[in-house]
């Protein structure tokens, strides 16, 4: 985004249009309510939300036709995404976390699931819902964690070989506090707690910078829930 | 149903062993013909602004009035609270009549406002000046809080001009008519346009109650209206002219035109709904829990409902059902104050718990829903200590989550148990989805449309909650033992289409008031009912609706002035069923 000109949005207008635009390409009410707040979660701590959900679009169409399979193991659950993307299954993967913490299960597995990156939303899925959880996933650059207490959030990306008990193209999670600071080690691309509620007092302050070109581009997906006509909306005397 | 008030699960509320009643059932409350029926009362948000504004001293200035003769320029007000300064910038000009409209849809407008944080200086009017005027088509920043437009009601505005020009006040019947100078036709904020978002202003602002920074923007519209009377007045009659009388200036309110646009919003924010409708109706249960009534508190019942009945006889509209309710309202109103307050003979309200009583006579008399909401809006004007806190509790998260461990057989229980009226609709019977609602390219303004007359019933909005709910119960009855044991999350991985709507029913069924309880999506239903059901929460008076789709009200009628804040004669909260001055 660096150079291109921004609009600064509020956090409200943010979630509207995504919800909007997601529900324009086909996604439930409830799904697309789901990817938004993914998405939004990382315009907010400055990770490129909007860019994510429109790299991620052509995807997000498919998910519809393809429900996920949940095979169980007592040491573990699978949550085979058969490809979908997990601003679509990120509610999917959390109800998963929350069914598996209620029935003793410590870890779920979403497999061949795509853009497992925006794990981090998810996160913020889990702590809205009082849930614990320890997510990661595999990055070229490294392996991507993203914790919840229950309350609070983190978010790293440790730099280095990829951890071999992250298989790409899948988030491993845990349904268990975090043990200590998650990504302490993770230096400069690391979100904790406070750094976040300044990230987020700074985007209600000054509204969230996305780009012009994919904030358009939001705004005229958002725009296929809407009707042409030419009722005129005045009603009946 | 009923159910105990809130003030019951921490004992006695305080002041005199009041017990509040229990609360009266959200079967009766909710049903749409009565929230169709509501008035204000000392809980809407324009009287808790209006006493924030007392009680802190908010000091209104006006360091910049700029509007020729023409009627174009630019005004700055400033108000001074505790929390900081903030500033209500105006933009005028005079738009040709065939331009003026209420519609959301219109392009052009007498006067565009925003309010912003501090003082603009003149690079930030700059800004203002080029995005303001354009309303949705500009940008704002998270510096403004409210944006809005509105436009002048030419025939009182200009009869009352010319009047004061020439050193006169304005016809009372002239202003009796119309009741403002200005008509608002959208009051913007929450994030809207890049405005401050709501969740920015709940700490360290003014502004942290509902609609707090909307209601002050409106208020300073009102203010701006009479202001500019009075300007044009001086403009065209030099020293004859003479300024708007005091009692003018403080009958005189602000129009608004509100039509389906206000309709989403109470269904996208049930919790909120939900907190509104327990305040008032808490309030209401501790006046009801009122042992015996002191007889300072009947002298003001009595002396607010005489004004009522005026109010009520200067209430005029043209729409022939709610001419139909007003008649009603007058006359049943009458009928109250001579059986409360007879010239002799039995004193009604001298009994224990006399309010109780009172409440239960007028729910079950055979009075209108009309009779019946004001009645329970004027019990609680004699009772701020007893009211007046609940306005703290009208705020609200919007929290609702799925329960992925439950059971599915759980979510078919809160359907049946907190949300049975939805199980009175029939989805098979095409009159209970006659109605669709859907967005609209101009101006994204939500619209109703007939499910099998017009086009975009495929991007419908979820605005039928009971027809929905209806559906999925029936979905669910239909499942077998084994699958209703299985937890939810399952259910959504193949039914993601219910996700909303369950996490909406686990959410919500232990809210009672959250809901509109009957289906908006009913050939019957009436969309203005929607829409002064919020409208009462917001203080409007005067309902006159122009349609089944739209109405037009007034807001801040009776309000103080803002020289009245620092003059101890006059009671601030005193705008209870506002009604006209006999002369100016």
């Amino acid at each position: 985004m660096a150079g291109d000109a921004v609009t600064r949005v509020s956090l409200n207008e943010l979630r509207v249009r995504y919800t909007r635009a997601l529900q324009g390409i086909g996604l439930p009410a409830g799904t697309a309510a789901d990817a938004a707040a993914i998405a939004q979660w990382h315009d907010i701590v400055g990770l490129d939300g909007a860019r994510r959900l429109l790299d991620a679009l052509p995807r997000l169409g498919e998910t519809a036709t393809a429900p996920p399979a949940l095979s169980r193991q007592p040491d573990g659950w699978r949550l085979d995404a058969a490809g979908a993307s997990l601003f679509a299954l990120g509610g999917v993967l959390v109800d998963t976390l929350e069914m598996a913490a209620s029935a003793g299960v410590p870890a779920v597995i979403l497999a061949e699931a795509r853009d497992v990156a925006v794990l981090g939303g998810c996160a913020d899925l889990a702590a809205a819902r009082g849930l614990a959880a320890d997510l990661r996933c595999a990055d070229a650059a490294g392996t991507l964690t993203a914790a919840s207490d229950g309350a609070r959030v983190w978010w790293a990306l440790r730099r280095g070989p990829a951890d071999p008990d992250v298989p790409a193209n899948s988030v491993v999670a845990r349904t268990a506090r975090p043990a200590a600071e998650p990504g302490a080690d993770a230096g400069p691309c690391r979100r904790d707690p406070g750094t976040i509620a300044r990230h987020r007092a700074a985007a209600l302050d000054r509204g969230v910078p996305v780009a012009d070109a994919e904030w358009r581009r939001i705004v005229a997906l958002a725009e296929l829930c809407l009707v042409e006509d030419r009722e005129t909306g005045i009603g009946r005397s | 149903m009923a159910t105990h008030a809130e003030g019951t699960k921490s004992g006695s509320h305080r002041g005199g062993g009041v017990t509040p009643a229990p609360l009266r059932d959200p079967d009766t409350v909710m049903r749409l013909p009565r929230l169709g029926a509501m008035h204000p009362s000392r809980l809407s948000f324009l009287r808790n602004l209006i006493r924030r504004m007392g009680r802190e001293q908010w000091r209104i200035g006006c360091p910049r009035f700029d509007v020729g003769t023409d009627e174009c320029g630019e005004a700055v007000y400033t108000v001074d609270t505790p929390q900081g300064r903030y500033s209500f910038v105006v933009f005028a000009q005079l738009i040709p009549e065939a331009a003026r409209t209420d519609r959301v849809i219109a392009e052009r407008w007498d006067y565009t406002f925003a309010l912003t944080e501090g003082e603009p200086d003149a690079a930030h009017m700059a800004r203002l000046r080029a995005n303001v005027p354009r309303q949705e088509a500009g940008r704002v920043t998270s510096r403004e809080l409210v944006l809005a437009r509105g436009n002048k009601s030419v025939r009182l505005f200009d009869h009352m001009v010319a009047q004061l020009a020439a050193g006169r006040q304005p016809a009372i019947a002239e202003v009796t008519e119309v009741g403002y100078l200005m008509r608002t036709t959208a009051v913007y904020g929450n994030g809207k346009f890049g405005l401050a978002d709501y969740a920015r202003l709940r700490d360290g602002t003014p502004f942290h109650r509902p609609f707090a920074a909307q209601m002050l923007a409106v208020y300073l519209a009102r203010l701006f209206s009479l202001d500019l009377v009075d300007h044009l007045a001086w403009r065209h009659g030099g020293s004859a002219a003479t300024r708007l009388s005091a009692p003018l200036r403080r009958a005189v309110g602000v129009g608004n035109a509100t039509g389906l646009g206000m309709a989403p919003f109470i269904v996208s924010h049930p919790e909120l709904m939900h907190a509104w409708v327990n305040a008032r109706e808490t309030a209401i249960a501790r006046v009801k829990g009122v042992p015996r009534a002191q007889r300072p508190r009947v002298r003001h019942f009595r002396a607010l409902l005489e004004r009522a009945i005026a109010h009520a006889d200067q209430w005029w509209t043209a729409d022939a059902a709610q001419h139909a309710a007003i008649c009603a309202l007058r006359r049943e109103l009458r009928e109250i104050a001579g059986s409360l307050f007879p010239a002799r003979g039995a004193d009604p309200l001298a009994g224990a718990y006399p309010w109780r009583a009172f409440a239960e006579r007028v729910m079950r008399g055979g009075f209108s829903l009309e009779t019946q909401e004001l009645m329970h809006s004027l019990i609680l004007e004699p009772y701020p200590d007893l009211a007046d806190d609940l306005a703290d509790t009208m705020a609200a998260d919007e929290t609702a989550r799925v329960h992925a461990a439950e059971p599915l057989r759980a979510v078919i229980a809160r359907i049946e148990s907190g949300y049975a009226w939805a199980l009175r609709i029939d989805p098979d019977d095409p009159a209970e989805a006659h109605y669709f609602w859907y967005r609209a390219v101009e101006k994204e303004e939500p619209r109703l449309g007939t499910r099998h007359g017009d086009p975009g019933a495929a991007r419908e909005m979820p605005i039928g909650v009971g027809h929905a709910v209806a559906r999925l119960h029936r979905e669910l009855a239909a499942l077998s033992a084994a699958e209703l044991a299985r937890p939810v999350g399952e259910f959504l991985m193949h039914r993601p289409e219910h996700r909303a709507l369950i996490a909406r029913i686990q959410t919500l069924s232990a809210k009672p008031y959250a809901e509109v309880r009957d289906n908006l999506l009913h050939r019957d239903m009436r969309p203005v009912d929607l829409l002064r059901f919020k409208l009462a929460f917001f203080g409007a008076v005067r309902f006159d609706p122009k349609s089944d789709r739209w109405t037009r009200i007034t807001l801040f009628s009776g309000a103080p002035l803002p020289a009245d804040f620092a003059d101890p004669r006059i009671d601030c909260d005193d705008s209870f069923a506002p009604t006209w001055p006999a002369t100016p």
